[in-house]
């Protein structure tokens, strides 16, 4: 039986892996991660709206169900989609596409995996991953222009392989 | 370096489009303009915004002025990446704390 394989367009970009142990159930540590979203994550430094000099970030909501819309909202009331939730599995995992500044096609993805350390502990690991949905999928390839993404993703790369 | 104006830079399917064409080989403006569809004073502007975040620099060639890629501007970019998410997790680890202090 032969398998059938899509050979990939572009470069392999490594993930960007993350971890940190908190003191919490697995179930506590997810649970305080999607109810508090809004409160927990660093808005004024890390938005859409942060990086532009006439808008300022005002809130940021996650709706932690499949389907479900990561969006930060502006002083002008503009919403601005981050993402899409793809999987919500409590006390285990959470998975969404990733498109914050960028359109929905050239979505990465990032996933939060809740794994126990002990009955009160756990590790929450971060892969954000999918890095070649930027040039195959992007603007500049519908544009038929040459592949600017793919050029600066093995930039990334070589820096990430080198640091 | 301000890494938000590398992302900032690379945002734009043009500028992106540019650094697909310099990725070839350094240029000049007028070499950039007639390769891809856009007009020279457009060119200019994005090769300004590109020096600017530290992606291009701009160097003589006797009489002319060529652009060239410069890979330290896009080195930084994935450790702000790191950044990022080094800061968002320490920041949900500090809300738990703090709760559980309540």
């Amino acid at each position: 039986m032969t398998e059938t394989k899509t050979a990939p367009a572009a470069p392999a970009i490594a993930p960007i892996n993350k971890a940190i142990d908190v003191s919490r159930s697995t179930t506590d540590a997810y649970d305080f991660f999607v109810g508090n979203f809004s409160h927990w994550w660093p808005l004024a430094k890390h938005s859409v709206s942060a990086m532009r000099e006439d808008r300022q970030p005002v809130a940021i909501t996650l709706e932690a169900k499949v389907g479900g819309r990561i969006f930060e909202r502006d002083d002008t009331g503009t919403e601005i989609e981050w993402g899409l939730v793809k999987v919500a599995a409590p006390g285990d995992r959470l998975v969404m596409s990733w498109h914050p500044g960028q359109s929905a096609d050239e979505a990465t993805e990032v996933e939060f995996r809740f794994v126990a350390t002990g009955p009160d502990t756990c590790r929450v690991e971060m892969e954000h991953r999918d890095w070649h949905n930027l040039s195959e999928n992007g603007q500049s390839m519908r544009d038929g222009y040459s592949t600017g993404w793919d050029f600066v993703l093995e930039q990334l790369s070589n820096a990430y392989a080198s640091g | 370096m301000n890494y938000e104006v590398t992302i900032d830079a690379l945002a734009n399917p043009t500028r992106r489009a540019i650094l697909g064409r310099l990725r070839g080989g350094a240029c000049s403006a007028g070499e950039i303009g007639s390769t891809l569809t856009v007009t020279q004073p457009a060119v200019s502007q994005h090769l300004k915004v590109l020096r600017q975040a530290g992606i291009v620099r701009q160097e003589r060639a006797g009489t002319r002025r060529i652009y060239r890629v410069d890979p330290a501007g896009l080195a930084g970019l994935y450790d702000w990446l790191g950044e990022f998410w080094d800061d968002a997790l320490k920041s949900y680890k500090e809300a738990m704390e703090a709760d559980d202090r309540n």
